[in-house]
């Protein structure tokens, strides 16, 4: 664009064709993010990732105590205050979880697009979430005496979609 | 764009919980980032995975702004980085497209990329504004000229009932216009103070 664009016709007119095409923002990116927003939970402890897999090339093997399933990924999070770790085995086609110390809640599966779900944690802390939920999702936690964590946005994108 | 008091005012609301400034908020910083994210090249629905994940963590991050009003800049930032990705991600899978290594990578976060692209988004803001305010043949015919391929001013001329010897001159009296109107001209005025026109 030149320094003073709106002088000559020609470049005025390019300036505005730029505009009006860019301002061309489809609704639902507007209330895609109008959605983004905490709808609660502003007061549970945000757990953040502490290790994955598939950023430092460590092979994912077991790790979770449900071993049933062979991951292909895995995560772990941390709620310092909570004093809880959540570790997230990534399967085929379920997430499956792991708390620590072992604690009995519940956790709702809560995907930026789409509807919540909630399951259970049972007594040794383990859960399972299948199928995995569209991403980008967020994991919320329901434990012990009003307990609450939630982690960061997990994101399994896959670069070959 | 880059000095309103609104943002400060806008970002204490959403600290606070109230969802109300959440949506202004976006409402008013969809068309910048949208905007950039199309201008580095990515297609309608990478834009709008792009969103999602700048809103995201907007959300996230927004307590930790120590300067409420830097925030525009922050977004530009962090929606570059988002872009960057997402060419990254789509430049993998197209390794063995040949047209795949034609991929600009430009920095995330070049302070002097971020200034362009807020200068930008200030222009064509005002350019819509400004575009709003004119009269409705001017609009009419301003789309028609601007229009994606261009168009034959034999076929604008069918379009609107006019000679196709009177677009010239109104074309030069609707762009005056718009350069009058006071959304572009106090832009102008800031950009260029000394100019008399």
């Amino acid at each position: 664009m030149p320094d003073r664009w709106w002088v000559d016709d020609r470049s005025l007119l390019q300036a505005l064709a730029e505009a009006l095409r860019h301002g061309d923002v489809p609704a639902s990116f507007v209330e895609a993010g109008k959605l983004a927003f905490p709808s609660e939970d502003l007061d549970a402890e945000l757990a953040a990732l502490t290790h994955d897999s598939a950023a430092d090339g460590t092979p994912a093997t077991s790790g979770t105590r449900s071993d049933e399933l062979a991951s292909l990924r895995q995560l772990s999070y941390r709620a310092t205050r909570a004093r809880l770790e959540i570790e997230l085995g990534v399967a085929e086609d379920a997430v499956v979880g792991q708390l620590l110390p072992p604690q009995a809640g519940t956790v709702e599966v809560d995907p930026a697009r789409g509807e919540r779900t909630t399951g259970t944690v049972n007594q040794a802390g383990g859960f399972v979430i299948r199928p995995i939920p569209p991403t980008p999702f967020r994991l919320r936690f329901h434990v012990g005496a009003g307990v609450r964590v939630v982690t960061e946005w997990i994101t399994l994108a896959n670069p070959w979609r | 764009m880059r000095e309103d008091p609104l943002v400060a005012e806008l970002v204490m609301g959403v600290r606070a919980g109230d969802r109300q400034a959440w949506e202004e908020l976006v409402e008013r910083y969809a068309p910048l980032v949208w905007s950039i994210s199309r201008r580095m090249g990515l297609s309608r629905s990478d834009s709008e995975d792009v969103g999602q994940q700048v809103w995201l963590r907007t959300v996230e991050h927004l307590a930790e702004l120590r300067e409420p009003a830097a925030l525009p800049g922050w977004l530009v930032t962090v929606t570059r980085r988002e872009c960057l990705r997402v060419m990254a991600q789509r430049r993998v899978s197209l390794a063995h497209d040949p047209t795949g290594d034609r991929l600009e990578v430009p920095a995330g976060d070049d302070p002097a990329a971020v200034d362009d692209e807020l200068l930008a988004a200030e222009r064509e803001a005002a350019l819509r504004r400004a575009f709003g305010q004119l009269r409705p043949e001017c609009q009419q015919l301003l789309a028609l000229l601007v229009h994606e391929p261009p168009l034959p001013y034999r076929e604008i001329s069918a379009k609107l009932g006019i000679a196709v010897g009177s677009i010239g001159p109104t074309r030069g009296r609707c762009l005056d216009a718009l350069r009058r109107s006071p959304a572009l001209a106090t832009l102008i005025a800031d950009v260029d103070p000394g100019q008399g026109r």
